[in-house]
């Protein structure tokens, strides 16, 4: 009685795929006629904590697996596309990735990635919260940036979740607290004017400073006797936002150099890169970086450098600054301890353009990048067809298709947290599932990317 | 705990699936969970009692509010909170009838002759209030210029058509027939851009989706009743543990009432230069009905309606249409059922308490909130105070579906003039569904700003193409980044404004967003005591160059900031100038006033 539904289809993992963790008390459950799903947490999670930051790109739009991360021999091709293989069986463009050509030794390429979704919102909401789209209540379920900042919570001045590039509809803390939130803004080389109070001449930080010290003493009452939850929680941003003000290694995390602009390219794009740099070598409680790329929906003419934004631009631009983020992070020695994911919300229908010179929203395949942070370089994962619309290999241990839960899996286990928790009385007596699934087994780490 | 049947032999294990379908992909497991529990936490609530036989400490009857209110409160031994004094008083009701608090001069004149009923007329009798609560409208209705084919005019004229309903309090049951029948150019029909607003990618999708959209949004709104879920499949073995009375509809229950909006006709033309969008040309045939048929290329979201064939029947009270016009018929029914203005109150209540009478307002389960329906055991009532739910639907009734007399009514009860001080170490959650205290809550990011104009006296004058004349308070603007005044957009943005479309407003307080209140210079300089030639001339400059003394500018400030005295610590705090000067001194003390929890928060 398969059920047909348009975009989507039944999320549920096959059960002879509960391959993930230990199946201990799973196993028991079946065999004692308890439904798996009524059982929490019985695969026994061991985060791999390889990792102590993340920086997340978020290639908006849906890009092409097959003028990106898993080209393919054909006449599709542009005559300038210089497509070389590397060693580890990673072939790139080295037109459109000139620096990542450079560096395969540090890139894993997951080639057998499949996405639920091909309409954009409901597959952005994936990759975002790594959970299904409910409209009713998707202002409620968090960012998985915001989980992993829920999770670490502050270990510095800075919140542990930032976020850009976006276009302002992304996934924020949903009902999770405060500390959640995403810090998000548009990040410029002078930094941040809002860490600074500087309408006073030369007695501004003195200005405020005692201005701050009089609004606190004022306020005490008020922090010792909340009206209630919400007031205690105003309070306490009240006092990080303090932290962050007239603090000089903060002010400086959020400035870059001209060189560092016009090195990652002087885009927005290239703009959150270097501030994702800062942020990770600063280790002032940056845990999770969002940085959205938009522009990757090329139905058309998506060679045409006439276009404002094509596949040459688009390409080269994520190079220049991924590439950049890359050899500055293993320059100073972050790259091991940062890890790096590229991923779009689906994939692009595979072989020849379509009647307009593009492609259109293809679910079966798509592909991602994952660097450092644990995460072994010089590899590739997957085989697919000649035209790479089809995974013939997985090339992972799940011997599946690699999903959105998963890749979130792995994520949360190279930050060390347990992707098979809940979250119980969350909100009005309300539980939230990390990742759906990952409890009983049906999705886990790609643990194969690992060293 | 039913539909334990499916035995699956799987590689060796024996594994019972629950019948019931739990994979919804529009209804993940998480939220169905939370939902759950969530039922559950309602049912702590019913299985509350406190100490039954304690004597409760309530305030004096005042209305039939407080009747049903302190009744259940002295029934189950839980304490009110006290009454407001006049500085929480005014200040609150300011913030919930205009949108900001009192002015200086307002505070003192109420503290000078503290009659709130007459205050509370005089406010509702203000244009300020049209501000306020067309705003509100606004926000629910997310109606939004450039979008889903909303041209800048049409955004306008809906705007208009709104401010023009609370203006002049038209009946809401008239407002409503009016939305749904409009017709014509959605540029020109004022009330039309309430469906066009639901009819996304109309050429690329099926129309029965566009029909599906606007009957979720008839019912949620108008009718407190999410449809969304059968407008997929059938309640039965999906929402067992959510809601009872969704369970028992089927998907074709939910086309009869898609079926009434079947013969509407929508013409696209792209001629509208003002937002690049075509706009719609809405009529009505008089014939046509639900049906199955659908361009196989583009099927929509909605998986295949096999079958479909719907005359329409309004099923929530049994009517079937007479006549050929069926879209107005439907406008006839919702408005003439007893729901609609059951579910109209509760959200005006769910707005000014906090939470509904029925909570949430959207999320209605009639076989949990009528008291004439039995119970099955493991549920609970979704109603806390069913008598009182049914004697404000009278009222609101009785007067003619007037928004404002509803308004009234809850304002000048005893009931939401609690404090939102609760005697220390007393508080329960559980007392919230008894509306024990009042909830403070977050000022909206155009409260706030409004509200820092008021205190400093600085008033932020925007434009916006489209309207004639200058709006000089935020939460008269039509839409999200209409006006011309670019620093206000940015801080209101910053503040967590919504979008008019998706996005609602953010009530938590984000770090960047209070970053940007203490240190933005549209801000900032507003706070300060020495005028600017860039900056329009504060409260406090004005009273500098009066030359009043310290502790009279102190006192000024506090009352025009947060709307009373200042204790003495807090005197003697903020005139215990250190060594700068005056000027400097000040504007410090009129800063940190306005970044305070308190002026935060409406409570």
């Amino acid at each position: 009685l398969a059920r047909r539904h348009q975009n989507c289809g039944n999320h549920g993992i096959p059960r002879r795929h509960f391959l993930f963790g230990t199946l201990g008390v799973a196993g028991a459950a079946i065999l004692h006629g308890v439904p798996a799903s009524a059982q929490s947490g019985s695969v026994v999670a061991k985060p791999r904590n390889s990792a102590r930051s993340c920086i997340f790109i978020n290639l908006a739009g849906a890009p092409s697996q097959l003028d990106t991360f898993d080209p393919k021999d054909g006449p599709w091709n542009p005559r300038d596309a210089d497509i070389r293989e590397h060693p580890g069986g990673i072939v790139l463009s080295r037109k459109f990735f000139p620096f990542l050509s450079d560096l395969t030794g540090d890139l894993c390429v997951l080639r057998s990635v499949s996405s639920w979704e091909a309409a954009h919102p409901r597959g952005q909401f994936y990759i975002q919260s790594g959970h299904s789209l409910n409209p009713a209540f998707a202002q409620i379920m968090p960012h998985i940036g915001a989980v992993v900042a829920y999770e670490k919570q502050n270990s510095g001045p800075l919140p542990p979740f930032f976020s850009f590039g976006g276009a302002g509809d992304e996934q924020r803390q949903g009902f999770l607290p405060g500390i959640a939130t995403p810090f998000t803004f548009s990040p410029v080389p002078t930094g941040l004017n809002n860490l600074r109070h500087d309408f006073w001449g030369n007695q501004s930080q003195a200005f405020f400073d005692r201005s701050y010290s009089l609004l606190q003493s004022l306020d005490a009452p008020l922090r010792t006797q909340p009206l209630n939850n919400d007031m205690a929680s105003y309070a306490a941003v009240l006092s990080q936002a303090r932290q962050l003000v007239y603090n000089d290694a903060v002010v400086k995390v959020f400035q870059f150099s001209p060189q560092d602009d016009s090195r990652y390219g002087a885009t927005v794009l290239g703009r959150s890169m270097v501030t994702a740099r800062n942020l990770v070598q600063a280790k002032l409680g940056a845990a999770f970086v969002s940085i959205t790329q938009s522009g990757w929906d090329l139905h058309s003419q998506q060679f045409n450098k006439q276009q404002s934004v094509n596949l040459y631009s688009l390409t080269n631009d994520l190079d220049r600054s991924l590439g950049n983020l890359i050899m500055d992070l293993k320059a100073s020695g972050d790259l091991a301890s940062t890890l790096i994911v590229v991923i779009g919300e689906f994939g692009r229908t595979p072989g020849p353009l379509n009647s307009r010179d593009g492609r259109d929203h293809f679910r079966p395949v798509m592909s991602a990048l994952m660097i450092g942070g644990g995460v072994q370089g010089g590899r590739a994962i997957g085989v697919t067809d000649e035209i790479s619309g089809a995974i013939l290999e997985p090339g992972w241990r799940g011997d599946r298709a690699i999903y959105v839960q998963d890749i979130t899996a792995t994520i949360y286990s190279a930050l060390g947290i347990d992707w098979t928790k809940s979250i119980d009385n969350a909100l009005q007596g309300r539980r939230y599932i990390y990742i759906e699934g990952a409890a009983e087994g049906q999705y886990g780490p790609v643990e194969d990317v690992f060293a | 705990m039913p539909h334990k049947v499916l035995l699956t032999l799987l590689f060796g294990f024996i594994a019972v699936i629950p019948r019931q379908d739990t994979s919804c992909p529009a209804y993940p497991l998480s939220v169905r969970t939370a939902d759950e529990a969530a039922r559950l936490a309602d049912q702590r609530y019913a299985a509350f009692n406190l100490e039954p036989n304690a004597v409760a400490v309530v305030p004096p009857v005042k209305n039939v509010i407080d009747k049903w209110i302190f009744e259940k409160m002295s029934a189950d031994g839980v304490d009110a909170a006290p009454l407001t004094n006049d500085s929480e008083f005014v200040r609150r009701i300011y913030l919930d009838l205009t949108g900001r608090i009192p002015t200086y001069e307002e505070g003192q004149t109420f503290f000078n002759t503290p009659n709130r009923d007459q205050l509370i007329n005089d406010l509702l009798a203000s244009p300020a209030y049209t501000d306020q609560w067309a705003h509100w409208f606004l926000e629910r209705f997310q109606v939004r210029a450039g979008l889903n084919f909303i041209s800048v005019p049409a955004g306008i004229n809906f705007y208009s058509f709104i401010r023009d309903f609370v203006a002049k309090d038209r009946p809401y049951n008239s407002v409503v027939r009016e939305l749904l029948t409009s017709q014509g150019d959605g540029d020109v029909s004022p009330g039309l851009p309430l469906l066009v607003r639901q009819i996304s990618d109309y050429f690329n999708n099926p129309r029965q989706d566009a029909w599906d959209d606007i009957t979720d949004m008839a019912a949620t709104q108008f009718l407190g009743l999410r449809t969304e879920c059968i407008s997929c499949h059938d309640g039965a073995h999906h929402l067992e543990k959510i809601n009872l009375f969704l369970t028992q509809r089927k998907r074709r229950e939910l086309w009869q009432l898609s079926a009434f909006f079947s013969r509407m006709r929508v013409q696209g033309v792209s001629d509208d230069n003002a937002s690049y969008r075509p706009r719609l040309i809405v009529s009505d045939a008089t014939t046509g009905l639900y049906n199955s048929a659908i361009n196989p290329s583009q099927p929509g979201a909605r998986p295949a309606r096999t079958g479909a064939n719907e005359e329409p029947v309004y099923w929530l009270t049994g009517r079937q249409p007479e006549g050929d016009a069926w879209r107005s018929e439907f406008a006839r029914f919702v408005t003439e059922d007893r729901q609609f203005a059951r579910a109209s109150v509760n959200y005006i209540w769910a707005h000014l308490f906090g939470s509904g009478i029925v909570d949430p307002a959207d999320g209605w389960d009639f076989n949990r909130t009528d008291p004439s329906v039995e119970l099955p055991d493991g549920w609970d009532s979704q109603n806390s105070h069913p008598e009182l739910l049914e004697a404000l639907t009278d009222y609101f009734i009785s007067h003619n579906y007037s928004v404002k007399s509803i308004v009234r009514l809850i304002v000048t009860s005893n009931t939401y003039q609690l404090s939102s001080r609760y005697p220390a170490g007393k508080w329960q959650d559980v007392f919230s569904r008894y509306f024990a205290r009042h909830e403070a809550s977050r000022l909206t990011a155009e409260q706030l700003i409004d509200s820092l104009a008021t205190a400093t006296g600085t008033s932020p004058l925007m434009t916006v193409p489209g309207l004639t004349g200058v709006l000089r308070a935020t939460n008269q603007l039509p839409y999200p980044y209409a006006s011309t005044d670019y620093s206000t957009e940015y801080i209101l943005n910053s503040l967590g404004r919504g979008d008019y479309l998706t996005r609602p407003s953010i009530s938590k307080p984000s770090l960047f967003g209070v970053l940007d209140f203490m240190n933005n210079w549209a801000v900032a300089i507003r706070t300060r005591a020495t005028s600017d030639r860039y900056a329009p001339q504060s409260r406090l400059s004005q009273w500098m160059a009066e030359g009043l003394d310290d502790n009279t500018l102190v006192r000024r400030m506090f009352l025009s900031t947060l709307t009373r005295e200042p204790t003495s610590d807090e005197m003697k705090l903020a005139t215990d100038r250190k060594s700068v000067d005056r000027n400097t001194w000040f504007s410090g003390v009129q800063w940190a006033l306005v970044q305070k929890s308190d002026f935060a928060f409406n409570y």
